[in-house]
């Protein structure tokens, strides 16, 4: 139950900006995540919460109180990594009892903790058991329950599901969330994967080449991306630059209505509307544009059209029988309600 | 006996030297690691008269000549390397977040050590020390001409025996020389059939 914030936290090595004052406020009992690909300086700020890592300026504080001149083993903040990263020449209780027995727990008070552990995990009776003996799933319960045992200020996931097949995935993402939210324990994992981010977390930090885009719930991602790096992310490439005044943005395609893109002052902006938003219909009305189909790969859920919108290719997701043929014009309605203004220029 | 002292004392001694050097070699990329794996290998490479001959006019200089430390430095040469090439071996297939999860699960530096990185080495460790001890066990011209005739180990018994054509005597020591070496091999043999895991990473010799 602990908070944890990151004050213009930043971290250079000698030929690169790893991490660019970073700024980020977790609550007491929150999962956030840390997303954004690789290389962006994700895993780097979790090690630096961790205490495996020096930031080379900066403040990280739990609780309000600065933690930089703690040490690591000290500083409550349990990680666990991609690599499950079991002892080797430990049993699963052993290692699940590892970080007690590093606190002075005792022999009888450890073995009841563990057993509960393993309980809750779902491994009751596989204390005895050797790393080595398990499946790459149960591993990676093992991991978990021996970081959760101990009651952590911060638990700390670094892409903990990445080594997993899809179907172990889903259960272990079910199982993080049920446990973090059971215990309320402040959670900061780091994901590469946004559906992930947006499944787990009660915020998502997305951060690209170390600095934060955007800290905010999943669905504003969705909805109000900041700027057009963090709609690509979150596969929205749909973009059709023109000139807001007031409500309306005008267009080489016509005038666009945006009552709800608050919050971007007037001037060049980008228009933006999410793949699933877009529709395509047969008559032209307010809110519509022409495009020229360029291709249409059917995706299983939906129709994959890809059209020309003013030098810029847009998709569109198409309900699956719908089938635009290649090479005609399409007329698309941009619905009031979803349509969303970015500025130009990158901030 | 003699030998045996010399030969614990160059595992010991490896092994405090060997470990550090081996770890930096394995798991940290330095400017110069290449040069310093090369020269590490120089030992082996030269013929051990060579590296004895010039060892011993340093160790006279320094009043080291015909002394037991004296051998026991000589013995170096040769067996840090073999330790260090082994235990390289073994920390490459190590992983370091072990000690990483360790101490964010609240283990200090020694417990890191004692409770996590002893134990993973431990078998690799212990074939390492193995052949180090079997490499000063069976060191001849470097002890003779660096003990100069003061230190007397077993080798230094034997190769005269044979030489001299006491079979029977040869004999005997023959089987008390080759007994080490023996029951290494029956060890290691042993332990090789086991899961390979357990080897902490020699499993591919």
């Amino acid at each position: 139950m602990t908070t944890v914030g990151l004050c213009q936290l930043n971290k250079t090595y000698s030929r690169t900006e790893a991490v660019i004052n970073l700024n980020l406020e977790v609550a007491s009992g929150e999962m956030v995540a840390l997303l954004g690909p690789s290389g962006c300086g994700k895993t780097t700020t979790m090690r630096m919460v961790a205490g495996l890592l020096a930031p080379s300026s900066g403040d990280i504080r739990f609780d309000g109180r600065s933690v930089l001149k703690t040490p690591a083993e000290r500083r409550d903040a349990v990680m666990v990594f991609q690599k499950h990263l079991l002892f080797p020449h430990l049993s699963v209780a052993e290692n699940v009892g590892f970080g007690l027995k590093m606190r002075g727990v005792t022999h009888n008070e450890r073995r009841r903790l563990v057993e509960a552990m393993l309980d809750r995990v779902r491994l009751s009776g596989f204390g005895n058991r050797r790393p080595n003996e398990l499946s790459s799933g149960q591993q990676q319960r093992v991991a978990l329950a021996r970081a959760l045992v101990v009651d952590p200020k911060v638990l700390l996931l670094d892409e903990p599901l990445s080594n997993l097949d899809a179907n172990l995935r889903l259960e272990m993402r079910r199982l993080i969330r049920s446990l973090q939210q059971e215990l309320k324990i402040t959670a900061i994992f780091v994901t590469h994967d946004h559906e992930e981010a947006v499944m787990l977390a009660d915020r998502v930090a997305l951060m690209m080449e170390g600095k934060l885009l955007q800290f905010d719930e999943p669905r504003s991602f969705y909805d109000r991306p900041r700027i057009a790096a963090v709609a690509r992310f979150f596969r929205n490439e749909n973009l059709l630059p023109g000139e807001k005044r007031g409500a309306t943005v005008c267009t080489s395609l016509g005038t666009i209505f945006a009552p709800q893109a608050t919050g971007v002052a007037d001037g060049d902006v980008l228009v933006t509307v999410r793949p699933e938003q877009v529709g395509i219909v047969q008559t032209i009305g307010p809110n519509c544009v022409s495009a020229d189909v360029k291709a249409v790969t059917y995706m299983g859920t939906h129709n994959l059209v890809e059209a020309m919108v003013g030098g810029q290719i847009w998709s569109i997701a198409a309900p699956p029988d719908l089938v635009p043929i290649p090479g005609s014009r399409v007329i698309l309605r941009l619905p009031e309600s979803h349509v969303w203004l970015m500025p130009t220029n990158v901030a | 006996m003699v030998s045996t002292l010399v030969a614990l004392i160059v595992v010991a001694l490896c092994g405090i030297l060997g470990l550090p050097a081996a770890r930096a070699l394995a798991l940290h990329d330095f400017r110069g690691r290449r040069m310093v794996e090369w020269l590490m290998m120089l030992p082996i490479v030269v013929p051990g008269l060579v590296v004895a001959m010039g060892t011993h006019i340093v160790l006279i200089q320094i009043g080291l000549a015909d002394t037991l430390p004296g051998v026991v430095l000589v013995h170096l040469a040769p067996a840090l390397p073999y330790f260090v090439l082994v235990m390289a071996g073994v920390f490459a297939n190590y992983s370091v977040e072990l000690e990483e999860t360790a101490r964010s699960l609240g283990a200090s530096p020694w417990r890191i050590f004692l409770y996590v990185t002893l134990p993973a080495i431990f078998p690799g460790l212990l074939v390492a020390a193995m052949f180090t001890f079997l490499v000063s066990w069976t060191q001849y011209i470097t002890t003779v001409l660096v003990g100069g005739g003061r230190i007397i180990t077993l080798p230094m018994v034997l190769f005269p025996l044979i030489g001299a054509a006491n079979h029977a005597a040869a004999a005997a020591v023959s089987i008390v020389f080759v007994l080490p070496a023996l029951l290494i091999l029956a060890y290691t043999a042993r332990t090789m059939q086991q899961d390979v895991q357990s080897l902490g990473g020699l499993g591919k010799l």
